[in-house]
This record gives structure tokens, sequence and C-alpha cells, in this order.
């Protein structure tokens, strides 16, 4: 029925290994460990709790909405660049931030208690 | 179709591959076990490689895994899926996330799909992942590709009575979908940035809402409806009694959007770029990204996706001086649409254009034939160029009987719906959707082009269109032109 030369049944081989090491593979990364319930995430770090802009990592910074890599980098060599931040409207003078993206971000950061 | 008889080896791999997707519906396998039955398969086929009946044999039977498996696979919920959540503990919930998909504005909501990042609910928050389907109940003005914070209720959406086939929930459950997020008057939306959007489809849904500008602009409403519905697939205004008209002539495949109306793409981006001196490879290569945009445009069912790959594939293959094999094509065209989505072969849309194209491709030729050796009986004299002429109403005759023959069973399983008026329906209403869709490209492009050009070639459109209405509903009052049962 079928003719298949050796370099066609090694492609449909390589093919068919991949496919089922994929699948695999990512079948095992979703086995849950906490089923049916909101608690299953708490173990998690990232969340909309506010991050403190004085000690925020290059990772906390890019898990902020609308806050990419290069962006995030520029805030931190800006805050080197002051020691630390007054306050969080100060994060505008940070060349990205307009008045728009601030007020997204507003409810997200603080300065923390000693600036 | 010289080698049909010969099954290629891509043919019968989608074959079991969709027979293990579809054994998996029904009997429920541990995914281990399937896995222990994948891995002996595979060393079957590793250590028979010289032998082809047993080498061809456990492959095909490790497709049949496959599919199984990548079924139970895309059943399973990552860790982090919002399917996964326990409503009954969760308040008012906030979700961070994307605008997924094209905002549809009807008259009291906006929706969209909404791919989720994160959730909050009861003061805490999360990590998320999954889509849902967005109804917002105020104004506002949201795009493709827009990062926003929701706050609203989340539900599961509803399963109806046993006395309908239909589920809601099974609907969006294909389509990915677990929660409806309403989001009322009052509740915050928090618009964060617009970068989140996929360029191509971004580009296409640009390019659609100026087409369906122009269609809005310079038709009449009922025509810009239904032309914005064949061309674009937005089909939320589509007159209800041209609907039911085109369902009871058995011809509503040219609603949705499909291979013909890819067809009718690809045949005028061809004849456009040949007519302005593109030679005939530059042509096939510049139509490929077209193709591509058209599909991501009017919104990527399993009929356009299909569509869209066989195209694809018979350009690349002349472009690469090969010739095209349709079955083959056809399989590719379905392996592609269930390794992204396996529940996709439960969905009618998928059936229908499947069977109608093997329809077409492996009974359409022996009609042809039959009807050939019919006439040539009926008028011995009708040789030649007589025998010619009346190719072109033959090969419709063949096309629309073959698709008919195929797909009847399931139509009417599905819609409860006979139409023995669908053939001739299909050989007059076809070729006037053509030239509408035609007129319609033209029409877009000469309100770009040159705009004084545009009201008579609208007023054109809004003739054939009407035309086409009146022969729709002439053709459903016929007697016995369709029963409901």
């Amino acid at each position: 029925m079928f003719s298949l030369t050796r370099q066609e049944k090694s492609v449909l081989l390589f093919i068919a290994s991949v496919t089922l090491v994929g699948i695999t593979v990512n079948y095992l990364q979703k086995i849950p460990r906490f089923k049916n319930s909101l608690n299953y995430i708490t173990t998690q770090t990232n969340t909309f709790s506010k991050i403190n802009l004085n000690k925020a990592t290059l990772t906390d910074l890019i898990g902020l909405p609308g806050i990419g890599q290069e962006l995030a980098q520029r805030i931190i060599d800006y805050r080197s660049s002051i020691g630390a931040f007054n306050s969080a409207e100060e994060l505008k003078k940070v060349k990205g931030i307009g008045s728009r993206k601030f007020e997204a971000l507003r409810d997200r950061i603080n300065v923390g208690e000693n600036p | 179709m010289s080698n049909l008889e010969q099954i290629p080896v891509l043919t019968a791999t989608a074959v079991f591959f969709i027979s293990g997707i579809l054994m998996m519906s029904f009997i429920n396998i541990p995914f281990f076990v399937l896995l222990a039955f994948c891995l002996i398969m595979l060393t079957l086929t590793f250590s028979k490689r010289k032998k082809n009946f047993v080498f061809v044999l456990s492959l095909l039977f490790l497709c049949l895994g496959l599919g199984g498996l990548h079924l139970k696979n895309h059943l399973r919920p990552p860790r982090n899926h919002i399917a996964l959540l326990d409503l009954q503990k969760a308040g008012n919930i906030q979700l961070g996330g994307i605008i997924d998909s094209d905002p549809t504005y009807g008259k009291r909501k906006i929706n969209f799909v909404f791919k989720d990042k994160k959730i909050m609910s009861n003061g805490k928050s999360y990590d998320a992942q999954g889509k849902a389907l967005v109804n917002i109940y105020s104004m506002g003005r949201f795009y493709y590709g827009d990062e926003l914070i929701l706050e609203g209720s989340l539900y599961r959406p509803f399963n109806f009575g046993n006395e309908t086939n239909f589920s809601y929930r099974d609907y969006l459950q294909k389509q990915g979908i677990s929660y409806i997020l309403n989001v009322k008057k009052g509740n915050k939306i928090v618009f964060l940035a617009d970068n989140g959007a996929n360029p191509f489809k971004s580009l296409a849904f640009k390019l659609k809402h100026s087409f369906e500008d122009i269609l809005k602009h310079k038709l009449w409403p009922v025509n810009s409806a239904v032309l914005s519905a064949i061309i674009l697939g937005e089909r939320q205004n589509f007159p209800e009694d041209i609907r039911r008209a085109f369902i009871q002539t058995g011809t509503a495949h040219i609603i949705a959007i499909s291979g013909f109306n890819v067809g009718i793409v690809v045949f005028i981006f061809l004849i456009f770029l040949k007519a302005i001196g593109i030679k005939r490879k530059a042509r096939y290569l510049v139509t490929i990204p077209i193709l591509v945009i058209h599909m991501l445009a009017v919104g990527a069912s399993a009929s356009v996706v299909r569509a869209t790959v066989m195209a694809l594939i018979v350009l690349i293959a002349y472009l690469i001086e090969r010739e095209p094999h349709i079955i083959n094509s056809l399989s590719l065209a379905a392996l592609i649409i269930l390794a992204y989505n396996p529940l996709q072969i439960f969905d009618i849309g998928f059936q229908l254009s499947f069977i109608s194209v093997l329809g077409i491709v492996i009974l359409s030729p022996k009609i042809l034939s039959l009807s050939r050796a019919f006439l040539c009986g009926l008028i011995p004299r009708m040789k030649g160029r007589k025998l010619k002429s009346s190719k072109v109403m033959l090969n419709s005759f063949a096309v629309s009987l073959a698709a008919w023959l195929a797909t009847f069973g399931l139509v009417a399983c599905y819609f409860r719906i006979i139409s023995p008026v669908t053939i001739l329906a299909n050989l007059i209403i076809v070729p006037l959707v053509s030239l509408s869709i035609i007129l319609g490209f033209i029409l877009g492009l000469s309100a770009i082009a040159c705009p004084q050009l545009a009201p008579p070639i609208a007023a054109t459109t809004n003739f054939v269109l009407l035309f086409l209405f009146q022969a729709a509903f002439s053709l459903s009052r016929l007697p016995f032109a369709y029963f409901y049962f």
C-alpha cells in the first residue's frame, strides 16, 4: 500500500516521536497540585499586591501591566541615579511613563515606608 | 486525480489520528495506559523499519494513539486555568488580560474574547490562564490587543435543556472559553496598554473595518449587511428572512465563509495582479500573505482555515512546480486544525466543510462522466464545440450534486431539513453570489483608488444583490422546494 524510502521512514518516526514527547511533557506540566480551589494559586508569588518601587527587582517590575523589560530597566536605572523614589508620582519622570500609564499603575505601586 | 487510487501516507495518518480523537471521546482510557500503548508502537516502528508492512501498520496505530493522547491533553486545563476555579467562594472578580478577538458592538452590549493573565478575588490575586467571553454593558471603544483590568461577575455558560441538542457551554468550550464575565455599568474598567496585539491579526482587523465602512456607506443597509457577512464573516446584522431563504434552498453555505469565498478571493487577486503585469510566480507569492490576512480577518473558523490551508498548498505546489494532491492537502488541513484544537472534529462547520470537499473530489468526476454519456446518448450529434460549451454548466451541476449528496445526511440530521431544490438553487445563486463578491471587492478598491467610480459600481452591486434575494425567495417558494421533519 505504501512504498516509503528510508529517509521518509526516518522523517515520519522523528515527527511521531517529537509529537509523543511534546504531548507527554505538556500533560505532565498541567497536573494540578491542589484541585478545585482558589487556594491552589496562593503559592504563586506574582500578585496584584502593591509593589515597592524602591525594592522592586527587574522581574517584579516586568510583572506590572504595560511594563516590558526595557522600561523596567529604565526605572531601575532612574532609581539608581536618584537613590530612591520619594513618591509614586516620581515614576512619571521615567521616559516612557506618561500620565495614562501612570494612572493605570497607581493602584499597584508604592514607595514603601522609608523612601 | 490520477493518483487517487493510491492512498497517500498523509491521508492514512490523518484518518488514524482522527479515529484516535473520536475513539477517545467515546471510550475513557487513562492517559498513561494510552501512553504505554504509544511507546510500544513507537518501539515497534523503530525495530521493524526494514519490514515495510509492520512498520506502516505500527506507525498508523501510533497515530491512532497520538490522536487519543492529544484529545486527553487538550481536555486537561493547565494548573492555573480559570476553568479550575471554584466560583462558590469567589465574589466580584477582577480579570487582567488582553482582548483576543475583534470586539462586536450590539445594541445593549459590547462583547469580545478576553485572554486572562491575572485574576483577583476576595482581595487576593493570582496568575491565570484561559479565555473568558466578556460582555460589557456600558459605552466605550475597545480594540483587539488592548490590555485591560475588568471588574464583574464571572459565571459558567448555561447548558440548555434536553429538548434542544445545542449546549452553549459545549459550544464555548470548543473555542477554549470556560467562563463569561459580565461587566455592568459602574464596574471598573482600567485600560493598561494597547500593545498586546499580533501585528498580522491587527492589520487584518483594520483592513476589515475599513472595508466594512465602505460597504456601509456605499450600499443599502440590507445589502451591506449581507455582503459584510459573505465577504467579511460579520453575520450579526444578517436579515433573518434572507437567512431563512438561503437555508430553505440549501445555499446557506454562501453565508458561512468557506472554500467558495476563499476561491473567489484567490481568483480576484490573481486576476488583479496579472492585470497590473506581475509575473506568474510573483503573483502566487503575493497571494499567499493576502490569503493569511484574509483568514485572520474573517475569523479563522474551521471552514476558512481548511480552505486557506488547501489554497496555500495549491499555490505553493504551483510555485515549486509540483502537482497538488487535493486529498493530501485536505488531510494536512485537517491535521493542522485538529492539532490546534481537536474538539473541532465535533464542529458542524468542520464536518460539512471536509465532507463536501471529499464529496466534490470523489463524486463529481463520476457524475460528470455519467452526465456526459447521458447527454451524448440523448443528443448523438452533440459533440465537439457544443459539448465544450455545455461543459461549464455540466461542471457546476456535477459539483452542486456531489456536494449535496455528500452533505444532505448531515444537514438533515443537524437542521432537520431536506431541500430537493438545492441543486437548481446552487446553479442560480452561486453565480450571483460570485458576481456580488467580485463587485464588492471592485467597489472597495474603487472607493479607495477612484471614488468617482464608486457610485455606479455600488448601484450595480445593489441591483445584483436585490436580484439574488428575489431568486432565493422565489426558489424557496417553489412546490416541494424543502421539507422540515
